[in-house]
Parts: C-alpha cells; sequence; structure tokens
C-alpha cells in the first residue's frame, strides 16, 4: 500500500455546540490494493539497497576509464588536473571523476525522461482524471507494468497511481544528483552502483510515459501489427500547409490534430514530425508522418517546407529559432523547458497570436497544448501561400559561387565528427560537380559544425543537402508505427525457446543518430540478425533509420518481416520512453514464463535475466546523456549494450576478462557448487569500431550459462558463423563456450572438434545458474 | 595549422600533451629502444591508402623492422590474413586497451611484457580516448602514435601532416639500417 500525504488545515470552524480553531488534519492517500502477491525483499529500493547486486556484476565487468578531460572544473577550487590519477583539490581521483561524470550524465538522462513523464502525466490527469484506467494491451496483457512492479512494488491501474511512482523517482534522483556534489561520494565503484541505480530508476520514469500515454491517447496497445506511416523527406506533400513538429513531448501534436478533425481540416494541412514526438504522432494518428531522425532536423528546416515549427522538449537543436527565421518559418514552443527566449504569449488569444505569427513574428511561447493545436494550424494555413518563395533549396549556381570562395583551410574537416572530406567536395562543387558533396550526406550527423567553423561562412550543410535534393525527395518509407509493450501471449510463446536458447536472441537496435558511417549500417545489422531468426527489436532515431532502406522490390525491412514478438519479427515499440518495454519484455519472461515472483524482488529477476536471457541492445548512434540512463538501466538487469565508435566518448566500458576463469563462475542452483559457465555474456558495455566487429559479437554476447546444448548449438553457429564471414578465420575464443560435445554445431563439427583439441579442450558442466547464494536449492557438504 | 594541435579542434586534453615526433629518426629510435613494442592496427588500416600505397604495407613493414607483433584491432586481422602475414592477433581495440593498461601483459605471453605500443590505421576520436586510458593508467608503457594527425594523448605522435610528409616519415621508419 501506498499513501501520500494531504494535510488540510482550518484556522476557525464555527459548529452549534463547538468552535474548533487551528484544526490541522493529516491525510495519507491509499491506494486500493489490488495485487496479492507478497512484496519482495526490496520495494523502492534506495540508492544502497542493491549494491550487492551491482557489486557482483561490477567484479566481473570491470570499467575501462577514457578519460575525456583530464580536469576537473565542476568548483571552485579547481580546475584540478587529474593527470594520471593525481588527486584533486577534493581529494578525488580520476577513476572517481571519471564514474562521476557518467552518473551525472545518467541522472540527467533519468531526470530528463522524469520530468518528460511528470509533464505528460498532469496533463493527462487534467484532461482524464486520475481515475482514467491503464490500458496497455487490454486482455492479452495482465502485467501492465513489469518495472514498476518489480521496482516500486505496486500494480498500477489508473494514472492516479503513476503519481507514486514519479514521486518516488525524483526522490532518488534527487539522492543521486546530490552524490555528485564536491565532498559527497569518493569511490568509483560506488560511483558505478549508483549509475545503476539511475538507469534503472530512469526505466521506470519511462514505463510510466509511455503507459500513460498509450493508455490515454489510445496509441497501439501491443498489436504485433499495427499500421504503416510514412517516413522520408519525400512524404511530406510540400503543396500543403505544413507543420513540423519536434521534440519527445506529444500532447502539442495531438492537438494539432484534434484540431485539424474538429475543424473539417484533416487532409488540407500536412502534419510531419522529427524525432520520437513524431513516432508518438504516427501511434496516434494515420495523419502524421515521420520525416526522419533528429540528424534530419537541418536539412528539413532549411529545406523551408516547414510552415510552422512546434517544438517541445529533448534533442531539439538549439538555434531552431535561428535557423527557422532564416527561412521565415515561425516556431512555437510549448515546454518550459525548452522556451527558445520567446515572449509567452499562452494568455492571449489564439486567434492574434496565430495573426502575430502569419505578420512576421518569430515565435511564440504557449504553455497549453490545446491552444498550441489552435495556434499552429491557423498560422499555417495563413502563412503557407506567403512563404511559397522560401520552400526551395538554393540553386546549383549559388552552390557553385559559394564553393569557389572555399579557401580550403580545412576548419570544416577538423570541425566534422565523422572527419568527411568537405574541401575536397567543395574543389568539384567549384567547378560544378556536386556528386562528392552529395556523397557526405550519406556520412553527414547534421550538426553543421562545418557551416560554424567556416571562416568564410558558406553554408556547407544546405549545399550537402542541396546536392543531395533528388535523393531527399525520393525519400519515402514505411514503417511500422510502435506497438508499445509485448504481449503476455508472446512472452508465452517464446520463453522457452529463449532461455534455452532455441531463439538465438533478442538484439533491440535503439537509441540515436551519431552514426560513424551513416544509418544504413543500423539497416544493415537489423536485417541479418532477423534473417537468422533473433527477435529484432527497435525504437527511437534506430527504428527510423532501419526503416530508410529498400530491397530490390523497394520494401523496408518492416514490410519484409512481422511486427510480432517471435524469432525473425522486427518490432518497432516506438519513441524513447517506449524502450521500457524492451526491458519489460525481460523481465515478463522471468515473471510470466519461468513464474518467478515480480513484486519487488529485483535481484532475482535481474539473476535470472543475467543467466538466462539471450538479449542485447545496440545503440549504434548513441549519443545523449538518455542514452546513457537507458544503457545503465539495462546493466543492472545485466544486459550487455554496445554502442558505436562515437560511443568511446561515453568515456567508460564494462568490460569482462575472459582469461580469467575466476570471474565466470556461476552457483549451480541445484547444488550450490561454483560452476565455470564461461564468459557469458562477455561484456556488459562495449564500444565497437565497425560494423564487421559488431555483427559477430552480437551473436556471441547473446549466449548465457543457462543455454541447453541445442540452443548453444545454434547460438554458436550464428557466432562462428558471423566471425568468419567478417573475420574471415574462426573465432580463436570458440572453446570458452563450448561445454559438451554437444554444444558443437553439427555442420561445423569436425573442423571445431580439431580446434578444440589444439586448445586442451575438456568437458564442463552445464548449470543451473545462479549469483545469488539466496536461490541454491541444495547445499552439497 | 599547427604542428601539435589536434586535428579535431575541440579535443583540448588537459596539461599533458603528446610529444612531438619532429622526424622519422626519433620515431626509429624510440621504438629501437624497447624492449618488446607491439603494433595495434585499427580499423581504418585496410580502407587507408597513401598515394596509392596500401596503408597496411607499412603496419607489415613496421612489424618486421622492429620485430613486433601486431594487435589487429576490429577484423583488420582479415586484412593481415589476405597478405599472408603472420604474427598477427585480432583484439578489439577496447580489449588492447585494457590488456596493455597492464604491466605484466604480451600478446605473445612471453617475457618481457610490452614496454611501447605504436598506434595506426584508427579513426581519430577511438584512438585518442584510447590514448586517454593509457596515459593516465599505464605508467609503464610508451604511446606512440604513428598516425597522420597529432594524437594529444600518446606519450609521442607525428605531428599534422599531409599524405605527401606521412608517406615519407613511413617510409624512414620502416626503412631497415644498413648494414
Amino acid at each position: 500500500m501506498v499513501s501520500k500525504h494531504v494535510k488540510v488545515k482550518v484556522d476557525e470552524l464555527k459548529a452549534g455546540s463547538a468552535v474548533l480553531k487551528n484544526l490541522e488534519i493529516s491525510l495519507g492517500r491509499i491506494l486500493e490494493e489490488y495485487w496479492e502477491e507478497p512484496v519482495g525483499p526490496t520495494p523502492q529500493p534506495e540508492m544502497t539497497d542493491l549494491r550487492e547486486w551491482d557489486k557482483k556484476l561490477l567484479e566481473k565487468y570491470r570499467p575501462l576509464y577514457m578519460p575525456f578531460c583530464d580536469v576537473c572544473c565542476l568548483c571552485t577550487m579547481g580546475k584540478c588536473d587529474l593527470t594520471k590519477n593525481k588527486r584533486g583539490a577534493c581529494g578525488l581521483d580520476m577513476s572517481a571523476q571519471q564514474s562521476r561524470i557518467v552518473l551525472l550524465a545518467c541522472c540527467i538522462g533519468a531526470a530528463t525522461h522524469t520530468a518528460h513523464a511528470r509533464h505528460l502525466l498532469e496533463h493527462l490527469l487534467d484532461r482524464y482524471g486520475r481515475r482514467h484506467v491503464l490500458d496497455v494491451g487490454g486482455v492479452n496483457i495482465e502485467v501492465e507494468a513489469p518495472i514498476t512492479r518489480l521496482v516500486y512494488g505496486i500494480r498500477p491501474r489508473t494514472l492516479g497511481d503513476l503519481e507514486d511512482v514519479l514521486d518516488y523517482v525524483e526522490k532518488e534522483i534527487t539522492a543521486l544528483i546530490s552524490a555528485t556534489h564536491t565532498g559527497q561520494e569518493g569511490n568509483n565503484m560506488d560511483f558505478e552502483s549508483k549509475v545503476f541505480h539511475a538507469g534503472m530508476i530512469d526505466h521506470l520514469a519511462m514505463e510510466v510515459a509511455d503507459i500513460a500515454q498509450i493508455s490515454a491517447f489510445n496509441f497501439p496497445k501491443a498489436d504485433p501489427e499495427p499500421r504503416f506511416a510514412e517516413l522520408g523527406f519525400g512524404s511530406v506533400d510540400a503543396s500543403k500547409p505544413v507543420i513540423l513538429v519536434i521534440g519527445h513531448n506529444v500532447p502539442p501534436a495531438i492537438e494539432i490534430t484534434r484540431y485539424l478533425k474538429e475543424n473539417g481540416l484533416e487532409g488540407k494541412v500536412e502534419l510531419c514530425g522529427l524525432c520520437c514526438t513524431a513516432h508518438d504522432a504516427s501511434r496516434h494518428t494515420h495523419n502524421a508522418k515521420i520525416v526522419g531522425p533528429l540528424s534530419w532536423q537541418l536539412r528539413f528546416i532549411r529545406s523551408g517546407v516547414p510552415d510552422v515549427i512546434v517544438v517541445d522538449e529533448q534533442c531539439i537543436r538549439a538555434d531552431t529559432l535561428i535557423e527557422a527565421g532564416k527561412v521565415k518559418t515561425p516556431v512555437i514552443a510549448t515546454n518550459g523547458k525548452n522556451c527558445q527566449g520567446l515572449p509567452d504569449r499562452t494568455m492571449d488569444d489564439p486567434e492574434e497570436v496565430a495573426r502575430t505569427l502569419i505578420e512576421g513574428g518569430v515565435g511564440a511561447l504557449i504553455l497549453d497544448p490545446v491552444k498550441v493545436g489552435e495556434v499552429a494550424v491557423k498560422t499555417a494555413l495563413g502563412l503557407a501561400p506567403r512563404r511559397e518563395r522560401f520552400k526551395v533549396m538554393p540553386d546549383v549556381e549559388e552552390v557553385v559561387r559559394e564553393a569557389k570562395k572555399c579557401r580550403q583551410c580545412n576548419e570544416c574537416m577538423r570541425a566534422c565528427p565523422n572527419n568527411l572530406n568537405i574541401p575536397k567536395a567543395m574543389v568539384e562543387a567549384a567547378a560544378g560537380k556536386l556528386e562528392g558533396l552529395a556523397g557526405l550526406l550519406d556520412y553527414c550527423i547534421g550538426c553543421a559544425r562545418c557551416d560554424s567553423a567556416c571562416p568564410e561562412r558558406i553554408s556547407i550543410h544546405t549545399y550537402m543537402a542541396k546536392a543531395s535534393e533528388k535523393a531527399l525527395k525520393e525519400e519515402r518509407f514505411k514503417i511500422r508505427v510502435g506497438r508499445g509493450a509485448i504481449q503476455d501471449v508472446e512472452i508465452r510463446n517464446v520463453g522457452s525457446p529463449i532461455v534455452l536458447g532455441e531463439i538465438p536472441g533478442v538484439v533491440a537496435f535503439v537509441g540515436c543518430s551519431n552514426y560513424a558511417e551513416g544509418g544504413r549500417e543500423v539497416a544493415e545489422m537489423a536485417e541479418e540478425f532477423a534473417k537468422r531468426k533473433y527477435i529484432v527489436v527497435a525504437s527511437g532515431c534506430a527504428a527510423m533509420s532501419m526503416a530508410m532502406t529498400r530491397d530490390e522490390e523497394g520494401k523496408t525491412i518492416y514490410e519484409r518481416y512481422p511486427g510480432d514478438f517471435d524469432a525473425g519479427g522486427v518490432v518497432n515499440v516506438g519513441s524513447c520512453v517506449s524502450n521500457a518495454h524492451i526491458a519489460g519484455a525481460a523481465i515478463k519472461i522471468a515473471s510470466i514464463f519461468a513464474k518467478r515472483k515480480l513484486r519487488a524482488n529485483y535481484e532475482e529477476i535481474a539473476d535470472y535475466i543475467h543467466n538466462r536471457v539471450g538479449a542485447v541492445g545496440v545503440a549504434w548512434g548513441a549519443m545523449s546523456q538518455k542514452a546513457a540512463a537507458i544503457a545503465s538501466g539495462f546493466w543492472r538487469l545485466g544486459i550487455p549494450v554496445i554502442v558505436g565508435p562515437h560511443g568511446f566518448k561515453y568515456r567508460r566500458m564494462l568490460l569482462g576478462d575472459k582469461d580469467l576463469k575466476g570471474h565466470w563462475e556461476v552457483y549451480d542452483a541445484r547444488t550450490g557448487k561454483k560452476v565455470y559457465a564461461g564468459p557469458t555474456p562477455e561484456h556488459l558495455f562495449y564500444a565497437a569500431e565497425s560494423k564487421e566487429e559488431v555483427l559477430p559479437l552480437i551473436a556471441k554476447l547473446c549466449m548465457r550459462p543457462n543455454d541447453t546444448t541445442k540452443g548453444r548449438a545454434i547460438k554458436l553457429t550464428h557466432y562462428i558463423d558471423l566471425y568468419k564471414r567478417t573475420y574471415g578465420r574462426i573465432p580463436e575464443d570458440i572453446h570458452l563456450f563450448v561445454r559438451t560435445e554437444a554444444d558443437i554445431p553439427i555442420t561445423m563439427k569436425d573442423e571445431i572438434k580439431s580446434f578444440l583439441e589444439e586448445k586442451g579442450w575438456v568437458e564442463t558442466e552445464i548449470p543451473d545458474p545462479t549469483l545469488l547464494p539466496r536461490l541454491i536449492r541444495r547445499r552439497v557438504e | 595549422m599547427a604542428l601539435a594541435e589536434s586535428w579535431q579542434k575541440a579535443e583540448v586534453p588537459g596539461p599533458l600533451k603528446a610529444m612531438l615526433i619532429p622526424n622519422p629518426e626519433v620515431a626509429a629510435s624510440l621504438i629501437s629502444r624497447s624492449r618488446n613494442p607491439v603494433i595495434v592496427s585499427g580499423s581504418e588500416t585496410p580502407k587507408l591508402e597513401i598515394n596509392g600505397k596500401r596503408l597496411i604495407k607499412y603496419v607489415e613493414m613496421l612489424s618486421e623492422r622492429f620485430s613486433a607483433p601486431i594487435v589487429a584491432t576490429s577484423n583488420t586481422v582479415r586484412a593481415f590474413d589476405e597478405d599472408r602475414w603472420r604474427n598477427v592477433y585480432s583484439l578489439s581495440l577496447a580489449e588492447a586497451t585494457a590488456k596493455l593498461s597492464n604491466p605484466d601483459w604480451s600478446v605473445e605471453g612471453k617475457n618481457p611484457p610490452h614496454d611501447t605500443a605504436l598506434f595506426i590505421g584508427f579513426k581519430y576520436y577511438t584512438l585518442w580516448l584510447a590514448l586517454s586510458n593509457l596515459k593516465h593508467y599505464a605508467e609503464h608503457l610508451k604511446t606512440v602514435s604513428l598516425e597522420k594527425y597529432y594524437q594529444p594523448h600518446a606519450a609521442w605522435s607525428l605531428p599534422n601532416l599531409t599524405d605527401e610528409r606521412w608517406m615519407e616519415n613511413l617510409e624512414k621508419i620502416t626503412q631497415k639500417k644498413e648494414g
């Protein structure tokens, strides 16, 4: 039972028989108790309650710190030089400083999801009331909030129940941030444990946000085959008035669709979006189009296509107002976290605000989503005819003329995160050949640091987009809209084959679009594992990038593979906050399929997942603090996460060492005996240099101590096959993953047996694995 | 462009920056003096050419000149296998970095452990971060960047170079001594 205190204070109350003065009544808000499962050992854990579990993981997966900066500049005793592990004025050394920065990043990420969840929930409570029933999948879902049940320890039934969950989350984030203050935590491993705590809290906040919006906005409810949405620059009909929404908080976009519908304007105004707001708008209405991932922001704004830009929160370029101003597009800011310096027009007449924007106003802050809906539509309708001349890219002559100004100083290349050879393309462009510039756009993450660095102020990013104009206009893809949760029945169907290893793994492609080699790599990786009958899950910008490649028949991955959570399925769960359903699916395998107690029973569930559920997260373009927080939530569940080359900049990895045999022992729950289980999974957080490195690594990290011989043979088949394909030889560590001869893939038997002989391989036991002594059923004397 | 300035300009490391290798002879001398050098060759190695000559050839020449094993990161080992080059070990950059920070480690399992590591063929930022780890946590190790661009976290680094100058440096470093 959870209570929230409400105080009633009465200064004076007169009745016929008495007068009461200074009466103060304190009432607890009482949640009805629907859940009979007894409360487990860690309800609403504080930051040290799961420290022992964290230590078990951190002993196996040691932090590898790669300082991004050698000094600390967080207090006025500094700057402090921490080079070669010197201590700063506060006594902190480099390792602690690095883990502290990771904690700060994860707290920022968790706070961002939490503030989003709170903002969204308050809006929904206002609109639908506290008693609005949560429904994320109708009769197909009984475990509606697996993370909430596991961490907080309640079974939420209504929107109002979620308020208490967020109270807890906010309390924990505050405590975690306080630990980063000067003179608080000093031990790097304790910082790391707190990082895990921040991640777990982050997952809780994401779950609250998504189950609330699914329930209230009638998003697809765990539907394996929801409708398709159109995606791509070219999917937007620029002949209509265009409203572009950017960010993560969907209520303004929903109010826009509501206004359009109520006023008979559906089909007359184009609504499109970038980043997660686009995902969520497409979950709400078939009319919303997705332009692309966040790296498409600048190219789309600069194209002049949007007549109005509505920004909410997260991942929005800080210079949106400046960029929009260049093409005379007004900006409507809708969220207190991102006011863009605009005047607050929330209380003004929408008609009047729209008129101001049509007549040249740069933008307005409107904190009421309903008014945003009206103002955005009226402004788009009024402004579109006046903006015709801005809805064009520059002409080729301009590109050539500007390219001739290039001094070949290399400043653009040195500013580019991907070191793109812009100077060379500029020389070609000056000669009238734009192919070089066009080719660069495929590798461009849309940051425009090149523009900023150019001493001649050449609009390099715009010219890349101009050079690719034809290809951009042909960008039209299909994406299955975010389905939200995974059904209980799907979990029951795949629980056994996943845990036994017969479905070789669940691979989740998540995160942002900070790719080193372009988004096509994500599509290629996803396709590879879908073809191999892994369960492929996707969310956020990665889910969009996966859709942006077509086969010879013109079909995207979502059109070629089913959307159910099963072998060979490609499952788009939705936006960033929908990542909660990926963790939720792993948790539900432990609770629904394996019938492990769920309520406030974190360690046991995480132990189950870590040892039995072959899941891997791949955040190939992860760039944000939110991505760090999301990853850390998976780490605490013992699920490994791989990031792409730019992920090295997260400045620390969690690496296992397969050569340290003692690190890979588990208890056999049947006997209590310690058994060598091999490096499964070998790493918990790993940054890779290339796609070729990652393909076999994903397959390898799906192995778990619990795999049956059949399951291990299947997993080894994929690992060895992918390794051979990308490395051209067989892996040198196969002997660490073969426990008995029955583990050896039949088709590779001779080759592997002779390899094992060379390595002096001996058979080992297959345990009933656990890291928790309390789960041992019978101890061996 | 200053010689000892990070190629990616925002990469300002801190008080300790790599010593500049002023000429190839200094690099050759540095490496020659080490007891057990190792070459760490990155994911870009097979993709890069300098004026028509494959970078991987220079890595092989380095290995030969200094009798140094090669740690090939990512899937780079494939390119060395295709060249039928021996003495190559496959480790990821993450794993190689972790191993190199252990003062007792050598890739061949022999004594003495590695006291010098040469780096070549990486994305600029992946290497600067790996070198950052070694700068802070591997006091026993001398790290030498033979990349085209200055790497501030190495102990020693070539400066920012044009392709021609880079090639010239690598040619001279790998040149066998007469007699």
